[in-house]
Order: C-alpha cells, then structure tokens, then sequence
C-alpha cells in the first residue's frame, strides 16, 4: 500500500503546481493544433515546467478564463490576442505582411531574445506565434469583381477587430458584428454576402457552402493570420517564455504544410482581376497607414512588420521611401 | 521571266504549306484527344503534362453589362481549380465541339467551344467557353503555352 501511496504523493506537489494553457481551437481537444500543443506540453516538463492543456472551443469565455486566472495562458488568434499584447497582436494587421515569407521573418524576429521586451504588455506576454494562414475575401457573387461594387453589401466582422470595422466604413461596406464561432453560419446562410477568413477555415467552417457554385474566394492576402500564446508573465521565467517562443517559431514549416494543404482545397479561387493588379499594394498599403493614424496598431510593431517585408522584396518602392512603416 | 521565279516561289511555298498541313492536323488531333481524355477522367496530372510550367493562362468571365472580368492564373492555380471542381462536384460533363487547328509562328493553335455542366454544393453550374490553346512542338509532342478562355456561366 505505501509503496503505491508515496509515489502518489510525491507527484501532488508537482500537479498542483501544474499550470494551466487553455488552447482555443473549433474543433477542440483534436487536430493538428492540439497534437502540436501536447508536444509543447512534453518539451515544456524538459524546459521545468508541468503544463496541463484545457481546451475551449469558445474563445471568447477562454479569453475571460485568461483575465480571470483561470488559465494560465491561451493559445488565441492572433485578432483576439491584440489586446492583451498589442505588440504581437499588430502581426495579423490588416496589410501588415505581403507574403509568408515575411511571416517567417517576424515570427523568426518575435521569438529572438532580443525582442522579448516587446513581447511583454503589463501582466501579459507572447510566448510564441503559429502562422494560421493569410486571410482571404469570399465572396457570395463573383459579379463582385472591385472594390466599387462592395459599397452596400454586408461583411461579417469580428467585434474584438476595431480595424474591419474601419476598413468596412471606409470603403462604404455594412459591417456585421460577429465573432469567431458565429461568423461563418452568416456567410453560410446568405446574412452576409462577404467574410474574411484563412484556407484553414474553409473545410472545417463549410465555408465553401457560402461561396456555392456563384461565389468566389480572392487569392489576395488581406492579413497574415496567427495563433498567439499569450500568458500571464509572472507564472513562468524568462527562460521559459524564450524557449517557448523559440519552440514555436521552429514549427513554422509544420503549420505551413496545414495551411497549404487547405489552401490547395479550394473551390472557386481566383487571383484579383488583372485591371486591379497594380492597385491593390497601394491600397494595402493605404489601409495599413490609416489604421495605424486611427490607433488600431502598434506602431513599433508596424516598423518591425516593414522591416520584415523589405528583407524579404527589398525591391519595393516603400523600402526606400523614409516612411516608418 | 521574273514573273516566272515568282510563279515558282509560290508554287514551291503552297507546296510546302500543304506538306505540313497533315501533319499541324495529327498533332492537333492527338493534343486534343488528350485534353479530352484528361477531363473525362478527371486527369489532372495527365492535363500537366500538356500544359508548360510557365504557360500563360488568361480567363475573360463575361459580366452582364460590364466589360468581361480578366484574371491571369498560373499552371498550378488552373489545375488546382480543376481538382477542386472534380472533388466537390456530384456529376460534371463536357462537350467539346467546332475544333479548328491553324499553324502560328512557331506553333499551331486549336480554337473550340468547351460546354461545362457540373451538379455541386446542390446547384447547377453551366460554362460555355471559347477557348483557343497555343501549343509548341516539344521533343516530338505538342506542349501547351498559353491558353485563353472566354466564358460565360449560369
């Protein structure tokens, strides 16, 4: 009996002083995110920390699990993770990152030690980022084929997101408040007649049922979206949160393969008509300034973010323009 | 006598022209063959095959009371639509019908009309398309080099 017991109590110590990273993902406690966190998990008892894994498939109540010291930290989108750290949560700007190579570059940048100060707003800290996939428009008529013809039609926009919201006014689009969970059903039932979303979406969101056989998705990245952990800094070392970072951004060539295997999913994908080719860097370029001078951004991450993109197509005109972002 | 020469220069180039007429006709006719055969069988490999790495891809979508929509794809984007459409339709034919060959430059082209009917995500989806293939000799088979398509759905 004692040699069962004291083995038992021996590792109370270490359970109770577990700590708890809430991974939010739609499909919950399965897939390639959640196997990806259980090897965190494992590599973070090498790193001496014990970590139980919760799952939510509501990112919303994990998010106030997180405030409320109920999770320890969360792995969210990187939308949802502006605000507990506006730094990292700028990555997924709107405009932001012209190609995933540049993703690369600024999670590669994020994770170096050098830039762990950043990573720290108050009591929260980013301990590593996930590319998700860049975020595409899909449209319920392919007749939409500019921007002039958006003007009236209905966008499902996340509420935690100022910058749709902005963008939406901007270019006289009606904006539905929405949120992770909801915003694919009014897509899916003709609510709305335009989403925003990543390839990694589409299969496990039926998103391809809104685009129907009429619809069409514009192969023109929007935003490079993330998965960004976010913890509460004073619960692990600085140590620790290196090697998480660290840890993460090493897997940047697993989540791409996700996200490339989705992205060669889908139906009805067009590259932008040819007539707007040439406008659309300018208009990205355009939507990032505004929203930057509206405040939705961090503006030293947006230096970063323009760091990251001229090291990869030093050609653009923007690298040498001056300009700070 | 000049107006002789030139008799005989034309004489020696119609001769030529139809020399080579059969034979821009067989590779045609083999190069469609299999196109065809691809579609049918949902061969998206097969279609790589034909078509070149670089091949210019240009779709004109018709807009009712608009200028037709011009979108540019590369190979890989094409045939990644094609895959897609195989894998989410429930039953898709084609029909492809008025097939005339013509020697360009360096090539030969083939102008058709493709009619596409797929049944998927529980609607119709109709495509009748103008399509002209612009294909060089390559290694003794025809290589697809560019592609232009006018279409129009319902």
């Amino acid at each position: 009996m004692l040699r069962i017991l004291i083995p038992v109590l021996l590792m109370l110590p270490v359970l109770a002083n577990a700590k708890t990273i809430c991974v939010f993902s739609l499909i919950g406690a399965q897939g390639e995110l959640w196997e990806l966190m259980t090897d965190y998990r494992i590599a973070a008892t090498g790193w001496g920390e014990e970590i139980e894994l919760r799952p939510f498939t509501n990112e919303r109540v994990a998010a106030e699990d997180l405030k409320a010291g109920l999770c320890d930290g969360l792995m969210m989108t990187g939308i949802k993770a502006r605000q507990f750290v506006p730094f990292s949560g700028s990555i997924d700007s709107i405009g932001g990152l012209h190609n995933y190579d540049s993703l690369r570059v600024m999670i590669e940048l994020a994770a170096h030690p050098q830039l762990a100060p950043s990573m720290r707003n108050g009591a929260w800290e980013t301990a590593g980022i996930l590319p998700l996939g860049a975020a595409y428009i899909f449209l319920k008529d392919r007749r939409i084929t500019g921007v002039e013809d958006l003007a009236g039609k209905r966008m499902a926009v996340f509420d935690s997101d100022r910058a749709q919201v902005l963008m939406c006014e901007r270019i006289s689009v009606i904006p539905e408040l929405s949120d992770v969970s909801n915003f694919s059903n009014k897509f899916n039932n003709n609510v709305v007649d335009l989403i925003a979303a990543p390839a990694t979406a589409y299969m496990a969101l039926e998103l391809y049922r809104g685009v129907g056989a009429h619809g069409m998705v514009v192969k023109l990245p929007v935003a490079q979206l993330t998965m960004q952990l976010v913890v509460n800094h004073d619960k692990f070392d600085d140590a620790f949160l290196n090697q998480s970072r660290r840890f993460l951004a090493d897997h940047y060539d697993d989540a791409m393969r996700i996200v490339h295997a989705a992205e060669d999913e889908m139906l009805f994908v067009y590259p932008p008509p040819d007539k707007d080719r040439s406008h659309h860097e300018q208009m990205k370029n355009e939507s990032r300034t505004f929203l930057i001078e509206s405040g939705v951004y961090h503006e030293d991450a947006m230096r970063w973010l323009k760091k990251a993109r001229c090291k990869v197509s030093p050609e653009r005109s923007e690298c040498s323009n001056g300009q700070p972002w | 006598m000049v107006s002789e020469m030139k008799t005989i220069r034309i004489l020696i180039g119609s001769i030529l022209l139809l020399s080579m007429l059969p034979a821009v006709a067989a590779d045609t006719k083999a190069l469609m063959e299999r196109y065809r055969q691809s579609l049918d069988q949902q061969d998206a490999e097969g279609l790589k095959r034909l078509i070149s790495p670089d091949a210019s891809i240009r779709l004109l979508l018709e807009q009712p009371e608009k200028e037709p929509l011009v979108l540019t794809l590369t190979r890989q984007e094409h045939l990644q639509q094609l895959r897609a459409l195989w894998r989410f339709s429930e039953t898709e034919t084609y029909e492809l019908s008025d097939i005339r060959t013509a020697s360009t430059n360096n090539g030969k082209s083939v102008s058709f009309t493709q009619h596409e009917r797929y049944r998927l995500l529980g609607e119709t989806l109709n495509r009748q398309s103008a399509i002209t293939l612009w294909a060089i000799d390559e290694n003794g088979m025809p290589l697809i080099v560019r592609i232009e398509a006018l279409t129009r759905e319902w």
